[in-house]
């Protein structure tokens, strides 16, 4: 199965954000190393997957954490998002609450509630924003449903 | 005529070490022995006399190592030279309306962190320090620092600012010490002017808000330097770990916009690319 890869554009991504940081207040972003430079979605046997390509990765060991059917492959040493999994099981749950089938809940699935359960993985901001903007965008999953 | 320079240096590194195993053997040989009978006997001439000036030749191979050493080290590498013009580049597009006049008052610096700094020269040298310790009070050489190493244009090359950069939150210092703590890039949204006349509460206030050195500020001023009304910090990273940190700082409170990091970041991933290949 070929991929088609979306180019991100860092504005839409990194957003910068107000914040106070002992006690001064700043705006924070991430570094331009730790925002994807592209994106594709896809499905698989065992359910969607999102994927992120940053520069310079291909060193990179990586490591899995897994909760509620959501699975997030991320860098050891930056832990950059790689890849976001969502299992058929969590598919089949929000396409039944929506009353739509599985491809298209994908789009319409929302981070927020499993954002507490990856705290350590740093840059889930920019994968997630990478998502929201692009989610019109990353049609793979409806079409090849 | 770098590259030129840096082959000098080491062509002399080479030679060095070929005279260095040259007189090991003349040191350890004995020329009285048989092995050497059959020599001509001027040449066995030749080399007992050099054999009793070995000491010279001892100095000459040290000061071949010492001058070839320092030419590589003070001559940039071509890698370092395209730093410098990437960095050039994102003066350019970082102050956009700042490219006339006076670039000392506009900058951009790339620091490096060093966990070990083995002397701080004179760069902390406004820091009230005990005369045993030149780090300055309760620091050490390990304590962790962010030393300059390239900055913007060519008439603010005067390489003075170290920061502090330790995991502890209360001593790493500067917006630079706060982004490398963080791991994110950081400005401040506003940070109160002060000049050569203001009181030492409103110099307090000013380091609070870009979490400075009080005495930096106040050594800084005297010496007639403008203080940065802007500052942002960029960490740069590279094999997943930062490398360092890109550091704007503008007199001007409304030189750096609020989206200088994606501005920036075609040029930062480039020269961290590069930064990649050399360490």
């Amino acid at each position: 199965m070929s991929k088609t890869w979306i180019s991100v554009a860092p504005k839409l991504v990194n957003i910068p954000e107000r914040k106070k940081v002992n006690g001064v207040d700043v705006t924070i972003s991430l570094p331009p190393y730790d925002v994807p430079l592209k994106a594709t979605s896809y499905m698989t046997d065992d359910g969607a997957v999102f994927e992120f390509k940053y520069r310079s990765d291909d060193f990179e060991k990586l490591t899995t954490k897994t909760h509620n059917g959501v699975t997030i492959l991320y860098g050891k040493k930056s832990h950059r998002v790689k890849e976001i999994r969502m299992s058929k099981d969590l598919l089949q749950e929000l396409s039944s609450r929506a009353g739509k089938d599985a491809s298209t809940s994908v789009h319409e699935f929302n981070m927020d509630h499993i954002d507490d359960d990856f705290d350590e993985v740093l840059n889930l901001s920019a994968a997630e924003r990478t998502l929201e903007n692009y989610r019109t965008l990353i049609d793979n999953v409806a079409t090849s449903a | 005529m770098n590259t030129r320079i840096r082959k000098i240096g080491d062509a002399l590194l080479y030679i060095g070490t070929l005279l260095m195993a040259i007189l090991l053997w003349l040191i350890d040989a004995n020329f009285d022995a048989n092995g050497y009978s059959s020599w001509n006997e001027s040449i066995r001439e030749l080399f007992i006399h050099a054999q009793g000036l070995s000491w010279v030749w001892l100095i000459i191979i040290i000061l071949l190592f010492a001058i070839g050493y320092l030419l590589k080290v003070f001559t940039p590498s071509g890698a370092w030279i395209i730093i410098k013009t990437l960095i050039d580049d994102c003066h350019e597009i970082a102050y956009p309306d700042h490219q006339d006049g006076a670039m000392h008052e506009h900058r951009i610096t790339l620091y490096q962190y060093q966990s070990l700094l083995l002397w701080p020269y004179g760069k902390r040298d406004w820091t009230n320090k005990p005369w045993y310790n030149p780090w300055g009070r309760k620091l050490r050489p390990w304590t962790g620092w962010l030393v300059p190493k390239v900055r913007s244009g060519h008439t603010t090359q005067s390489l003075r600012s170290v920061f502090i950069a330790n995991k502890n939150r209360a001593i790493s210092e500067g917006v630079c010490g706060q982004a490398w703590l963080n791991k994110v890039a950081v400005k401040p949204t506003t940070i109160r002017s002060i000049n050569q006349s203001s009181a030492a509460r409103r110099i307090d206030q000013y380091c609070k808000d870009c979490w400075g050195d009080p005495d930096m500020v106040k050594k800084r001023l005297k010496d007639g330097f403008k203080p940065p009304l802007a500052i942002a910090a960029i960490p740069i990273k590279v094999h997943g770990e930062i490398w360092g940190i890109l550091c704007l700082d503008s007199v001007s409170p409304d030189a750096i916009s609020e989206s200088y990091n994606n501005d920036l970041s075609m040029i930062v991933r480039s020269f961290e690319r590069l930064l990649e290949n050399m360490t």
